[in-house]
This record gives structure tokens, C-alpha cells and sequence, in this order.
């Protein structure tokens, strides 16, 4: 039996399943949990009962996450001359001599309660990209649950927009379907199966020969994505079993978005840029394209969990039997920065969405479940798979928190013996110096952010550009509050079985 | 433009992971004290942490000078030491110097709290009235007026302290026949036969610096003084400090006797008592006179 035709292929929690499957899997959602939990309260227990052993490890992991920061810095600024070099490329001119006018893109835009400003600006940048839009299918896929505003943005963009794409349709999901969890996933589920007996069987077309770009309903393409993703679709060895990943830039309402905003926005790019340049860590996230046909094959996106734009992969990758992978394609789609009305406000939608994107952890207890029950994937893609996904949740949630609240607790917690050695005394200075050097990496971090900067608004005042370099002193605050503690926030509640619903970030837009 | 092609990954991976190894065995050698001396054999040093209660003091170890506290930087680690016994100094124009003969053990770090009193202490005499000729007026049954001076509160208190035999720093006193105990939180201080012997009777692990060299530590320690010691309290808002009352004066001397204890004079004169106000400064009297210490 194929992986895809199990009955726990699709799995959301452990509650959908039963006997010994119920009880693995249910120890699958706890570990990732259990092992962050483990990692912080034994560096606290070791630092009161054994404190010299806990300052040899907290030196041994400041080094580490020094090098680490390197290493990553390294992949980082690769990226960008990448990105770089991407963005001036005349991709018109590489497909010249490809034959590429039998493929057609279907964008999926999701919305639900977003302003029509704010669809009309991502439809527009479609209507804008330089692509055939005869070989583009747009669908606007609505929230039945939102009533009337559903049909006033799919009424409104449809009349702006009717003639301007080969097809354009407007789907509506319906509300509260059974076995659904209302989120992005069920409605593009909803919206491309839709499109499929609307449009894709209708006119005949073959689903290897489309690809499907599930957006964000803020995701506004740069003019040459589509050539540039279809390039890399002609290109891949077999595009049907990659997925394509783009970069997330938040720079819509960048000019606009506070410090902490731009930062948290700025580190959420860095990270998916440093990826980018390792994808054997890479799933896909937030804006992605795969072919009709990879999707169709299992059924599309899952409807009964949260970060279906990861899952997506893992499904792939389990029903290939571990040969599924992304392509980076390090070319950005513009995004939304968190913005609210009042600070606190964006404070509190940055933990949530940052939240929201931890929960992505769901996936470890599902393809690690995966990987016990499927014994077509070779073991070594399972070890070593599971060891850099494990490692990429567990840095999320520990590695901020030991480097900036735990370097200081041999010396509060180690006793008045401990705290007569030498190593008591060196131990704060290593863990300052060693962040102070660190910190140095931040210039990288504040040139390559400033060179993606959409251009100054006119309303804006030059001054306005220092606060872009000067914000990333923040860093040490936001990765601690807006990554870590939501990372073990949402590790926490997996581990406790108390499951997230879909949180939509609300779109803000301040012109002023 | 291709992605870091993975033999360059696996060529940093691989260069990061040697100098993870190499940098965490140097990192945690050097911060457990162990140093490359200069025949390029290895040492196990230890060091000093000094403090000094003001900026401006000059800390200075072996003769070698080390730093000048500031406003900020009020301590001195001093690492790399080689164990062996030396000499620590901490001087400030103005005022009396403190030296100390203390051991360094490798890896472990041999604390210091100097203390500075001034050259010449400032007694600032503290009156009965707040301003001379100042009255307030009072009225008897028969109706005669008298004028009185007007009496500082202030000067009430510091006489009522002379008017017990305990300051009011938080420390107890309990005085027999034989002898005089004062005790501040887990310190105990008794005077016997002209001597004073301070104990610890909290817990060991709480238990002050000067008490331990190394891990090696005592039960008392003697503070032998050259005449009768009148009356002894702790200094204010230490615990490593007396003030004593001798036949010559009153001075401060320090309860570590891990080498010479310092002693540093607060006033010279015979027949004076002191006390240590609630507010941590030291009354001094003379004859009939009250007054305040500036150390």
C-alpha cells in the first residue's frame, strides 16, 4: 500500500488515531516539548548541583554559538549576493531558448477577513509580473464564514481584474465542514480542488504542466517570479517531486511597521535566506509552488492541522518514500510586516504570529511517525533528517534563552565553593565577550537589510533610514521574546496536548 | 548563480567543528586558571578579587600597580597568578592605607575587602540647640515666662545611645560577668580576657571569606589588640569589620587575620566612647561633648 492511501497519512494530533499508533504518536508530540523543557531546567539544576560542569557546558555552548553564528552568517551573505544576483537577471532572456508555453501558473490567494486594499495590491502585482497572463489562473479563495465581505473583495476583484488573467475565479469555502480545522489549509484545499473541476478538466489542461502557487493573501511577486519559478521548474530534475521556495521579504508597510516589527520581519527573512542555502533543512513555509499533480496525487493541502504550508512538504516527502525536496529559488515575494494600530497591539500579533509559525513543531511527531511506519525511506534519510529537524526546533526554543538569561546561573545558583574559583568569575565575562563578538554580525545583518529596502517614501524623512540600522540592537530581545519563548510556548502546549487553532495576523496598513 | 555548493558547507562544517573542539578545551583551560608559562610547560593559577568602598583608591599587587577605581569599576580582578603569598595594596590620597600579605591557590580566587578611613577624620560636634539663641517660651502656673533653647532632636538621640550600652546597628549585645558578646546576623563577637574572638555559627556554606583559605577553614578568629579593648561594635554596614574602643582611641580593625590585620585609626584621644548610630555613623564622646565621625 502506497504511504499516501494510509489511514494515518493525514493525520492532524494523536487523538485521530488509536491503540499503540495513539500512544506513539502522542510520545512523538511530547518530545520536542520535553526535550527544550529538559535542556533549560537541567542547565538550572546543573548550575546548583554540579556548577562547575555547568559552566564547562555553557562555555562549550557559548563557542558553539559563536561558530554557529558564523557558519550561518557565512550562508546568510551568500544568499544575498544570490538574491542579488537573481533579482538583476533578465529571466525573459534565460528562458528564450526553453520551451515553457505549455505550463500554466495557478496562484491561490486566500483571504478571509483582509481589506480589499490589501488583495487588490498582491492581485495587482500579479496583473503587473512580466508572464503570460493567458497561462495565469488566478483563484480568490474566500471564507464563507465572513459572509458579505467575502463577496465585496471577490465582487471588487473580479470586475478590476476579470480580463486580465486567463482565468480568474472566486471560490468560497464553506464554513464549519466536518473534519476541517477553519485555517489557510482547508481553504485552499477547498479552492484548488475547485479550480481543478472548474478550470484544469474543463479546458483540458495536464496537472503536471501547471504549477500552483499558494500565496499568503499579502504576498505581492516581483515582476520577473513567475519567469524566474518557471525557470527553475523547467530546470529541476524532476519537478514533480520538488517544491519551489521563495523568500519572504516583509517589506509592504516596512516604511511604516516599528523597530521591533522590522526586526522580528528582518530575522524571519535571515533565517528563511540561511535556508535558503541549506536545503536539506528546508521545508517549505508561508508562500510556496509545487505542481497541480504532486498535489492532486495526495489530496492537496491538510485540512485538520495549522501550518499546512510546512506539512504540505512533509506529506510530499513521505509519500515519495524521502525523495522530495525543495528548491530555494532565492527570489523574494514581498510580504506584511506586523503592524497594528498601537504598539502593544503589534507586540502581541508578533508573539502570536511568531507562535503560530513554531507550532510548525506539529510536523516533527508526524513525519517522525512517518518515518517509523513508512520503511521505503532509506534509514540514513530518516537519521539524518530527523536529527537536523529536531536540532532546528530545539535551537528555536533554548539557544536564545541559554545565551542571554542562563550564562549568569553557576554563579547565582552555584554556591558560595563555586563561587571562590576562577571560573566563576570568568564564566560572565566569556558568555559578554562572546556575545559582544557576535553581536558584530549584526552589522551584516543591517547592510543586507537596508540593500532589499523598497525605496524612501517620499513622506518619510532621510532620518528615517538611521532607526533601520540602528534597530538591530534589539535583536538580543526580540530573538528571546519573539523566538524563543513562543517556540517553547508552542512546544509546551504540544506537549500538554493543549492543540492551536489557526490564528490569522491581521493586516494593518498606516500611510501615514 | 549557484548555492554554496556543498563541499564548501562541508568544508566550513568540518573547520568549525575543529575549532569548536580546540576553543572549548583552550576556553575552559584558560577560565579554570591554567596558563602557558614561559618555558611553554602549563601553570595553574589562581587570583584576586579586590574592592575598595570608593572610587579613586589604587590597587596595587606584588608593587605592580593594577587599576584605578571609578565610579563605575570599583573592584579589580587580578588573574594569571602563579600561587604563592603576595602583597596587596590599596591606597587614596587623603586617606590611610591598606596592605595584606594573602595567598593565591590555583583556580581559585582569593577575595580582599580593604577599608579607607581618612588621614584626619572629620568630628563634627553635635549641639544640644539648633541655632544659638533660639528660645521658645514657656509659661508657669503663676504666671511667670521662661525661655528655653531649643532642643535638637538629633542631639536627643546620639545622647540616648550614650545612654545605653548598645549601638542601634542591628547587632545584639549581651553582656555577664565575665563578658561581653555582640552578635551581627551569624557573627558572633566575645570579648574575654582582653581579647576578642569572632565566630560563625550560621551555615558553612555561607560562611565569610576571611574565615577560609582555600577550602581549609577555621572556627574563630583572635583579634588580639595592643591595650583593653573599652567597647567594640561592627563597623557600619560591614561584617568583616570592628570598631574597637582602646585606651588611646578608637579604631577600626579588620576581623581577617588570614595575614596582619589593618587597623585604622578613627580618633585619638583618651577616655573616648562611641557608638554606631542607627543611621550608620559612628558618635563619638568626649567629656560631655557629642559628635559625629566623617570617615
Amino acid at each position: 500500500m502506497r504511504y499516501q492511501d494510509t489511514s494515518y497519512f493525514k493525520v492532524g494530533r494523536a487523538s485521530d488515531l488509536s491503540g499503540n499508533d495513539r500512544v506513539l504518536y502522542r510520545l512523538l508530540e511530547i518530545m520536542p516539548g520535553l526535550l527544550s523543557w529538559v535542556t533549560i531546567l537541567g542547565t538550572i539544576l546543573l548550575s546548583i548541583f554540579a556548577p562547575v560542569a555547568a559552566a564547562y557546558f555553557i562555555i562549550a555552548f557559548d563557542v558553539f554559538w559563536l561558530l554557529k553564528t558564523i557558519y550561518l552568517s557565512i550562508h546568510l551573505r551568500h544568499n544575498w549576493k544570490r538574491i542579488k544576483y537573481n533579482l538583476s537577471e533578465d529571466w525573459a532572456e534565460k528562458l528564450s531558448g526553453m520551451k515553457y508555453d505549455h505550463l500554466t501558473h495557478m496562484i491561490i490567494l486566500p483571504f478571509y477577513k483582509e481589506s480589499i486594499e490589501i488583495v487588490d495590491q498582491s492581485v495587482e502585482s500579479l496583473r503587473a509580473s512580466q508572464y503570460d497572463k493567458r497561462k495565469m489562473i488566478l483563484v480568490l479563495a474566500g471564507e464563507g464564514a465572513v459572509g458579505k465581505h467575502n463577496e465585496e473583495v471577490a465582487n471588487y476583484i473580479l470586475k478590476k481584474y476579470g480580463n486580465d488573467f486567463g482565468t480568474i475565479i472566486h471560490t468560497t469555502h464553506p464554513a464549519h465542514l466536518e473534519g476541517e480545522m477553519p485555517g489557510k489549509g482547508s481553504n485552499i484545499a477547498y479552492a484548488a480542488e475547485q479550480a481543478r473541476l472548474r478550470i484544469l478538466d474543463p479546458q483540458h489542461l495536464d496537472y503536471h504542466t501547471v504549477i500552483v502557487s499558494a500565496f499568503d493573501v499579502d504576498t505581492v511577486a516581483y515582476t520577473q517570479y513567475f519567469l524566474c519559478l518557471t525557470w527553475y521548474f523547467l530546470t529541476a530534475k524532476d519537478p514533480m517531486k520538488v517544491s519551489f521556495q521563495p523568500v519572504p521579504f516583509y517589506n509592504n508597510n516596512i516604511w511604516n511597521a516599528p523597530a521591533i516589527s522590522r526586526v522580528a520581519a528582518g530575522s524571519s527573512t535571515f533565517w528563511q535566506m540561511m535556508q535558503q542555502e541549506r536545503p536539506e533543512k528546508l521545508a517549505t513555509f508561508s508562500s510556496h509552488s509545487v505542481s497541480f499533480q504532486a498535489l492532486y496525487e495526495i489530496g492537496y493541502w491538510q485540512k485538520n492541522m495549522v501550518s499546512e504550508d510546512s506539512r504540505i512538504f512533509w506529506n510530499l516527502f513521505l509519500a515519495h518514500n524521502g525523495d522530495y525536496a525543495v528548491v530555494p529559488i532565492s527570489y523574494p515575494v514581498s510580504m506584511d510586516a506586523n503592524l497594528a494600530p498601537t504598539l502593544r497591539q503589534t507586540a502581541v500579533n508578533i508573539y502570536k504570529q511568531h507562535r503560530r509559525w513554531a507550532w510548525g513543531v506539529e510536523n516533527l511527531p508526524y513525519f517522525l511517525f512517518g518515518f517509523i511506519k513508512n520503511k521505503s525511506i532509506p534509514l540514513w534519510t530518516k537519521i539524518r533528517t530527523s536529527i537536523v529537524q529536531i536540532e532546528g526546533f530545539w535551537s528555536l526554543a533554548t539557544n536564545p534563552i541559554m545565551i542571554f538569561l542562563l550564562g549568569w546561573l553557576p554563579v547565582v545558583l552555584g554556591g558560595s565553593r563555586f563561587n571562590k574559583t576562577i571560573l566563576s568569575y570568568n564564566l560572565p565575562m566569556f558568555t559578554r565577550n562572546i556575545m559582544i563578538v557576535a553581536m558584530l554580525g549584526l552589522v551584516l545583518s543591517a547592510a543586507i537589510f537596508i540593500s532589499f529596502l523598497p525605496d524612501h517614501p517620499k513622506n518619510k524623512k532621510i532620518f528615517a533610514n538611521f532607526p533601520m540600522v540602528l534597530q538591530w540592537v534589539l535583536i538580543p530581545f526580540t530573538i528571546t521574546i519573539f523566538g524563543a519563548i513562543p517556540g517553547l510556548d508552542a512546544q509546551t502546549r504540544l506537549m500538554f496536548g493543549k492543540y492551536m487553532g489557526f490564528w490569522v495576523t491581521p493586516k494593518h496598513r498606516n500611510d501615514k | 548563480m549557484q548555492p554554496l555548493s556543498r563541499k564548501k558547507r562541508i568544508f566550513y562544517f568540518s573547520l568549525f567543528s575543529v575549532i569548536f573542539v580546540i576553543a572549548t578545551l583552550f576556553l575552559v583551560s584558560y577560565a579554570t586558571g591554567y596558563r602557558l608559562s614561559n618555558t611553554l610547560g602549563v601553570s595553574h593559577t589562581g587570583g584576586f578579587y579586590v574592592t575598595s568602598v570608593s572610587s579613586g583608591s589604587n590597587i596595587s599587587v606584588a608593587g605592580k600597580f593594577i587599576t584605578k577605581t571609578n565610579l563605575f569599576q570599583r573592584s579589580a580582578l587580578v588573574q594569571n597568578l602563579k600561587p604563592a603569598t603576595y602583597d596587596i595594596s590599596v591606597t587614596k590620597d587623603g586617606y590611610q592605607s591598606w596592605n595584606k600579605k594573602l595567598l593565591v591557590f590555583p583556580e581559585r580566587v582569593t577575595e580582599a575587602h580593604p577599608f579607607a578611613i581618612k588621614q584626619n577624620p572629620v568630628l563634627t560636634q553635635v549641639f544640644p540647640y539648633f541655632v544659638e539663641g533660639d528660645y521658645a517660651s514657656s509659661t508657669d502656673l503663676v504666671g511667670t515666662t521662661t525661655k528655653h533653647g531649643i532642643i535638637s532632636s538629633d542631639y536627643t538621640d546620639v545622647k540616648n545611645l550614650f545612654a545605653t550600652t548598645t549601638s542601634s546597628n542591628g547587632s545584639t549585645l549581651l553582656v555577664t560577668a565575665t563578658s561581653t558578646t555582640k552578635t551581627l546576623r551569624k557573627l558572633v563577637v566575645v570579648e574575654s580576657k582582653d581579647s576578642l574572638k569572632v565566630s560563625w555559627i550560621g551555615n558553612a556554606d555561607e560562611e565569610p571569606y576571611y574565615f577560609c583559605q582555600n577550602d581549609t577553614c577555621k572556627d574563630s578568629v583572635d583579634i588580639v589588640t595592643k591595650s583593653r579593648v573599652k567597647n567594640f561594635d561592627f563597623f557600619p554596614g560591614r561584617d568583616d569589620l570592628l570598631v574597637v574602643s582602646l585606651d588611646s582611641g578608637i579604631f577600626a580593625i579588620e576581623i581577617d587575620n588570614r595575614s596582619e590585620q589593618n587597623i585604622q585609626t578613627i580618633a585619638e584621644d583618651k577616655n573616648l566612647e562611641f557608638r554606631v548610630g542607627s543611621n550608620g555613623l559612628i558618635y563619638i564622646k568626649k567629656g560631655q561633648n557629642l559628635y559625629s565621625v566623617s570617615i
